[in-house]
């Protein structure tokens, strides 16, 4: 655009094309005049060549003559604008010159490009090898430098050269101004040593080549081009050191054909590719998939992709994925398919555990997605015919405690469960608690990194659940409120989401449910929530006479593991099998959990009822525990069964914190966990609801528009 | 008030019509012809690509079918483009059309 919309219109500046005050007009409107059909000098064309647009628009004509003593001369042809009138005149594009072809390139945008020197051979070209778009640029080797080339970005481009030091130029140029405006690649033919000079793909339409052999013959000079290299520095034509190569046709994307594209409920797009024989599933921009894919292009073509030229391809994939590919739910380590419980084996073959109701077995190529994250170690074989209790030996805990381990064991092995308890291990110094909850995670989700430090904020601990089945928390001293919803909310299965790292608004998200593993926790009772959730197991001190070395331990272990494992997996199985016909007769909290156990039981070889059993005491004890810590709950149950046993005690909630500053201890009434005023009273009494509950206590609140009033009373038995 | 010269839009408006191709380029250089009509960006908005905005190289009639921005002649269009007056745009335009924009 002119500084001035106004200067004036005759013999101002048209464009940016110095004092010219003319311009070449592209595309040809309609409304322009015809066109000479003859050149004042060189009388008709023998030849006329239309240059067109990507959308078919005429741009102009390069027309051929022939001359007397045999020589030919080339004209170009386009529209002039000068001022107020348009008319046609003998001379070429000013700059930004079209190539020749690129309506045939737009309709073809990932076939591979011919380029020949001269329209006559690019035409003949065209009719030997249908499957290429053959394309020139005007002007020769000399227009080359004035040609836009932009069009050819992220093309293969191969230059069938004509047989003379013209031609060699021509082709040299041509590739140099290629790869610097983005080609994938470009690269010279050699021409069969045999032929003429200046020979082209023309005269091999005259000599009756066929399409196969032009095919051919394009393949083999191909394994003998020379690269021209991306940097300007002086190449001599050397042979390239691979071995025989397979024919080029289209982009690098072809390089991914093999992957099959598809994407997550979650919008993230995946691929299947398969490797030695198994398939394997990896996010399309995870590394795996991008080393993958740079070797499939360096197995199919001649050069080394870009980094750009890359990422460039893995976003048009990504849209592949997202767009035409299938959705399927991508699982770690655990996964239910609708009829199948699956676990993930992680070993080099990709093979995964099939769980169904009549036993189970180790798959090949399962069929359902399975993702690899980089610290998952593999699970070993499984193998039938060992009873669970060899277990019993390798975890020191009280009777009941071990069946709740095995609970929670069988609860993360379980694929199609949508909740998990949440597996607190407590117990004094040397009770051998990182060891155990290493050998827990052996035999569920092993990993590099067996036990997590406390992570920092909610980010930290999504990342943590995308990466592993098993949540295993170490050395848990102190638990933060934020800390503890977010293992209630991660047991139970629920969202969670936070802002990308360095982007503005993009969601980075987990949904779902994981098993968690906490150990070192002194007690869980401040957070009833947690509480309510968790298998509370305490270790038993190992003494010294019965302490082994760690290498025999963990030797010992290694033996049994897969005997183990596979016990676990008949229990799943049993789980599976008894599903439907189980019918718990109280539902606890966790109640998917116990129904999965109480089903889970038979193949373990217990008694019908012993999980329950054990579980309802661990519950029990839970509660009391967590019962005993709430202040608010112990005084209430106090002023209820000495104030008020029989009829209930109805008030506001002033009142009641009247009352009860009245019962406890002057200690307890300064201490920060005591409600200070009337409405902390009452979230402190919705808290306590349900541990009063258990004590047979019901409280009510109601409103009655002039007051809220609580309602306590015994539970009318 | 009576002094100043009446305008004549009409005359300058047929004479920029006479300069509708030239003027389009010069004016909406990223557009396009397509037959009688000049499609090209709106300069006005954020236009993502020619296609809404279309000058009538015969008439001088033009419109953005997006916004309903539209006007009848090339001077309006020259008072919408750079956001002159009509009466602006109309002396610009005989100026540079090398005419006396006053009637008589």
């Amino acid at each position: 655009m002119t500084v001035d919309p106004f200067a004036p219109i005759s013999g101002g500046e048209h464009s940016k094309q110095g004092t010219r005050n003319w311009r070449c007009v592209v595309p040809v409107p309609e409304t322009a005049p015809k066109a000479p059909s003859s050149h004042s000098k060189l009388g008709r064309p023998s030849k006329v060549w239309r240059y067109r647009d990507p959308q078919g628009n005429l741009l102009g004509f390069v027309c051929r003559f022939e001359e007397g003593n045999g020589a030919k001369s080339f004209r170009p042809l386009t529209l002039i604008e000068e001022p107020g009138v348009l008319r046609w005149r003998w001379q070429a594009w000013p700059d930004n010159r079209p190539l020749y072809g690129l309506d045939k390139l737009a309709a073809n945008p990932t076939a591979t490009v011919l380029v020949t020197e001269g329209e006559k051979a690019a035409d003949a070209a065209q009719e030997l090898l249908p499957d290429l778009v053959t394309m020139t640029a005007p002007g020769g080797s000399n227009g080359v430098g004035k040609v836009d080339f932009s069009p050819l970005k992220g093309r293969i481009v191969i230059v069938w050269p004509d047989a003379d030091d013209p031609g060699q130029k021509f082709a040299k140029a041509f590739c140099a101004r290629a790869t610097s405006s983005g080609a994938a690649s470009a690269v010279i033919l050699s021409t069969p040593k045999e032929v003429s000079q200046g020979w082209d793909a023309a005269d091999a339409l005259e000599a009756g080549w066929t399409s196969k052999q032009t095919a051919e013959f394009v393949r083999q000079a191909q394994e003998t081009e020379t690269a021209e290299p991306t940097a300007p520095k002086k190449t001599t034509a050397r042979k390239s050191q691979s071995g025989p190569k397979k024919n080029k046709r289209g982009s690098i994307l072809d390089a991914a054909k093999d992957a099959e594209l598809w994407h997550s409920p979650q919008k993230q797009a995946f691929a299947t590719i398969f490797v030695n024989g198994h398939a394997e599933h990896w996010p399309l921009e995870s590394k795996s998939f991008k080393r993958w894919f740079s070797a499939r292009i360096h197995e199919l073509f001649v050069h080394i992709p870009s980094g750009p030229s890359i990422s460039d391809a893995l976003r048009i994939l990504e849209v592949k994925a997202l767009e035409d590919g299938p959705c399927f739910q991508p699982f770690i380590r655990t996964g239910f398919d609708g009829k199948a419980c699956w676990l993930d084996l992680a070993d080099d073959a990709w093979r995964a555990v099939r769980i169904t109701r009549h036993g189970w077995e180790v798959i090949d190529r399962p069929p359902v997605k399975f993702l690899r994250t980089e610290t998952m170690e593999p699970l070993p074989d499984p193998e039938k015919a060992v009873m669970i209790e060899e277990l019993r030996s390798f975890v020191n805990t009280s009777d009941d405690d071990y069946k709740l381990i095995v609970a929670w064991l069988v609860a993360s092995l379980f694929g199609k469960t949508r909740t998990y308890p949440v597996l607190a291990l407590g117990g004094e110094q040397g009770s051998g608690k990182s060891t155990m909850a290493r050998l827990l995670r052996s035999l569920t989700d092993p990993s590099h990194v067996s036990a997590l430090a406390t992570p920092r904020d909610e980010r930290d601990f999504i990342v943590m659940a995308l990466n592993a089945h098993v949540l295993s928390f170490d050395n848990v001293s102190k638990v933060e409120p934020w800390f503890s919803d977010s293992i209630c909310r991660l047991a139970t299965g629920a969202g969670f989401i936070t802002r990308k790292l360095h982007s503005d608004g993009d969601p980075f998200w987990f949904h779902g449910s994981k098993p968690v593993l906490l150990n070192g926790i002194p007690s869980l009772t401040e957070r009833a929530d947690l509480a309510e959730r968790s298998l509370t197991v305490r270790l038993q001190r190992i003494d010294e006479t019965s302490r082994q070395s760690e290498d025999a331990f963990w030797r010992a272990w290694e033996n049994i593991r897969p005997g183990i494992l596979g016990a676990l997996l008949d229990a799943v199985s049993s789980a599976l099998r008894n599903w439907d016909k189980t019918d718990l007769k109280q539902k606890p909290r966790m109640a998917d959990f116990a129904h999965m156990m109480t089903a889970a039981e038979p193949g373990l070889g217990w008694e019908p009822g012993a999980f329950m059993e054990a579980y309802t005491a661990n519950r029990q004890a839970t509660t009391e525990a967590v019962f005993e810590s709430d202040p608010v709950a112990v005084a209430i149950l106090k002023f209820i069964q000495e104030e008020h046993p029989t009829n209930g005690w109805e008030g506001t909630a002033t009142e009641l914190l009247g009352h009860l500053n009245r019962i406890v201890s002057e200690d307890l009434r300064r201490s920060r966990f005591w409600p200070a005023k009337p409405n902390a009273l009452g979230n402190a009494v919705d808290r306590a609801a349900p541990l009063l509950r258990h004590r047979g206590i019901q409280t009510t609140k109601r409103s009655t528009g002039a007051k809220r009033l609580i309602f306590l009373c015994h539970e009318t038995k | 008030m009576s002094v100043t010269p009446k305008i004549d839009f009409l005359r300058i408006a047929r004479t920029a019509l006479m300069h509708s191709d030239s003027l389009c380029r010069r004016w909406l250089p990223e557009g396009y012809q397509d037959g009688k009509e000049w499609i090209a960006r709106n300069p006005r908005r954020t236009d993502q690509r020619p296609g809404s905005f279309k000058v009538n190289l015969s008439t001088g009639r033009w419109g953005d079918f997006a916004t309903g921005d539209k006007g009848g002649d090339l001077v309006a269009l020259a008072a919408y483009l750079f956001d002159l007056s009509q009466k602006d745009a109309a002396i610009r335009i005989a100026d540079m059309l090398g005419m006396s924009p006053y009637d008589g």
